[in-house]
């Protein structure tokens, strides 16, 4: 009897191994928003908007610049030509002044239409002055991670969950209700504003409710990995056009 | 025990089968049965729902030129049908379909690439044909008894696991398993069964254009357009209307029924291309507002110089060309097109602030000082309390 209880156990398991692992595997997630051939024809110059942190980020322009210079260097990799965040925020901030300032002073939010004209203006710009083809917007925020069945997307982060010196998940009664973590995310819109691409990946975990109580790793350990910062940029960029491929190809 | 249940499944298999066939809508007074009269109801809401969102073209022009050549159509294939309604979906992927109620619904994206009323009475009379056939109701019927055999079918396979294993844990995951593949095997046969009735709708679509007197060749030609478009814009849509394989499948099933047609009477030459092209023109514009809004700047700019030939003295169409030159980039004759054009709006609209104010940039990209400087500063004027004022003034003291 308890050969056979083990024996449906294991038929189950395996039932759940060939059906949901090849559904993962067939979702796969494509952040074009626009056919990738056409992609390729059109973008080749893009510039990068300066990285937005959450606020309180420790050593924040630090991690800025690590994590835009790996940016760079991916796009570069793939034969784009970038022009640096620092081109997009000087022209910015002239206009924004022209404008009479974009943000609310009191409630930090921006005035809409302001936005969107120092936006316009300034993508203008740097289409004028710098053949911007398109801009690079990257930003972190930290979100809850979704669970699949029986899977935990941290996994995308690359580190494994810690509680009480342990890797989790190690035993069912020690499952994470609930991770979070900051959220690297890169959109690409076309000097019209079409938006192009859309990716985000976890670049780490948090926060993690277990065992009754939340688990925390210090916000200043956060972005430290430069290795693992490079591996989640090099994910979220990784199904952009090799422009130096194609061109090979051609 | 296991046995009937077998024999039930494969008793319901084929009762699937038997109940596709039902009889074709002709009277004008037809009412719907039970079953059908709850797609009917579902149709409606809809209906209702594409209007409320506003994805419906809201032109009457347009809507009661479809709708005539719909009755045209339905008039001369003598069904007796009650008549349909027409309908433009700002959608700017080539495709169209008809509800069980006689709602048809064509994309922008389907009507925009097309030449003349020949080619619209083809995919007209293709989903007229599904409503009137009555698809809807067949396909529903269909998956319903299919659901039916797959039902059994997963409980037969658990029943006979759980007697032979003894195990009710492996026979419930056995049977999920089966249900999978009982799915799989219904997908393989609705895909077959919907394309029956795609060929049965151009066949019918094609007895049709013959009936109303339209040139037939136009048949094949529609197709060729959409194949041509597809290829073009490198979609991977899988609508019927522009997935290349299944255009390319129907343009050769066209070529060979028109091969075994007899020959078009001298009169059955109607293609209607003026009337057809001034029409639909709005559907020009809305479906390359659509492109514009997907980066899909090639269709956009194609859609708004037919508009414009159209209607040369439609500002917003002008300058929305105006607009998807420039977006082809930043070299001076894309930028040196798009100000031309602009010009011409500009004649139209004289007053109008933000035409200048574009023109006025076009010419400041194009070092034309002068003339920026002039363009930006009748901006200003005709909009006193622009936003922009401060960058635009800045841009003026720049260009003197």
């Amino acid at each position: 009897m308890r050969f056979e209880k083990s024996r449906a156990r294991c038929t189950l398991a395996l039932l759940f191994a060939v059906f949901a692992l090849p559904a993962r595997a067939g979702d796969d997630y494509d952040p074009y928003r626009i056919p990738r051939e056409q992609f390729r024809a059109e973008v080749s110059r893009v510039a990068l908007r300066p990285l937005r942190l959450p606020d309180g980020t420790p050593d924040a322009e630090r991690v800025r610049v690590e994590l835009e210079g790996l940016i760079a260097a991916e796009l570069e990799k793939r034969g784009y030509t970038v022009v640096p965040s620092q081109a997009f925020a000087d022209i910015w901030r002239r206009f924004a002044t022209d404008l009479g300032g974009v943000y609310d002073p009191i409630s930090g939010m921006p005035d809409a239409q302001r936005y969107v004209l120092a936006q316009q203006h300034t993508v203008r710009q740097l289409e004028r002055t710098q053949n911007v083809d398109a801009v690079l917007s990257a930003s972190i925020a930290l979100d809850a991670m979704p669970a699949y069945i029986g899977f935990w997307s941290w996994e995308a982060a690359g580190t494994p969950i810690r509680w009480q010196g342990k890797d989790l998940p190690s035993a069912m009664n020690q499952q994470p209700q609930r991770v979070e973590g900051p959220y690297l995310r890169v959109l690409i819109h076309d000097n019209a504003q079409v938006l192009l691409y859309d990716a985000q990946i976890a670049l780490a975990w948090s926060r993690a409710y277990v065992g009754g109580g939340y688990e925390e790793v210090p916000a200043t350990e956060l972005y430290g990995k430069r290795e693992r910062n490079q591996e989640t940029v090099a994910k979220l960029l990784g199904p952009l056009v090799d422009r130096k491929a194609a061109a090979a190809r051609d | 025990m296991a046995r009937p249940a077998s024999l039930r499944s494969a008793f319901v298999a084929v009762l699937a089968l038997a109940c596709r066939h039902v009889e074709p809508i002709r009277d004008p007074g037809f009412t719907p049965q039970d079953d059908e009269a709850t797609l009917w109801a579902e149709a409606a809401q809809i209906d209702a729902k594409l209007e409320e969102r506003g994805h419906v073209l809201r032109d009457a022009d347009v809507e009661s030129y479809l709708d005539a050549v719909a009755s045209r159509l339905l008039a001369a294939s003598g069904t007796g049908a009650p008549p349909v309604r027409v309908r433009v979906l700002l959608d700017p992927y080539a495709n169209a379909f008809a509800l069980p109620n006689g709602s048809v619904y064509l994309h922008s994206g389907l009507l925009a690439p097309m030449a003349n009323e020949a080619q619209l009475a083809m995919v007209l009379g293709h989903e007229l044909t599904h409503y009137t056939a009555r698809h809807g109701l067949r396909e529903h019927r269909a998956q319903k008894n299919l659901q039916k055999a797959r039902d059994s079918l997963a409980v037969t396979f658990a029943l006979i696991t759980a007697a032979a294993a003894g195990d009710p844990y492996a026979a419930m995951a056995l049977s999920q398993a089966t249900n999978d593949l009982a799915g799989q095997v219904m997908r393989i046969q609705l895909s077959g069964y919907s394309r029956d009735l795609e060929s049965e709708a151009d066949a019918q679509s094609l007895a049709m254009l013959r009936a109303a007197g339209y040139e037939r060749a136009q048949a094949v030609a529609v197709f060729e357009l959409l194949l041509a478009d597809a290829d073009a814009t490198e979609r991977q849509i899988p609508y019927v209307y522009a997935s290349h394989p299944r255009i390319q499948e129907r343009i050769e099933s066209l070529n060979e029924l028109l091969e075994d047609e007899p020959p078009a009477a001298p009169d059955a030459l109607r293609i209607a291309e003026a009337e057809f092209q001034q029409r639909t023109a709005s559907v020009l514009l809305a479906d390359a507002r659509l492109e514009l809004a997907t980066g899909a700047r090639v269709p956009a700019e194609r859609a708004l110089e037919r508009y414009v030939r159209l209607r040369p003295d439609d500002a917003v169409g002008v300058r929305l060309l105006a607009e998807t030159y420039r977006r082809a980039g930043p070299e001076r004759d894309h930028v040196a097109r798009a100000a031309r054009t602009l010009e011409q709006a500009a004649l139209l609209q004289p007053d109008d602030a933000e035409i200048q104010r574009e023109l006025g940039l076009l010419y400041r990209e194009l070092d034309l000082r002068e003339h920026a400087r002039t363009s930006l500063t009748r901006y200003l004027t005709l909009a006193p309390e622009a936003a922009d004022r401060g960058i635009i003034e800045r841009y003026v003291a720049e260009l003197q």
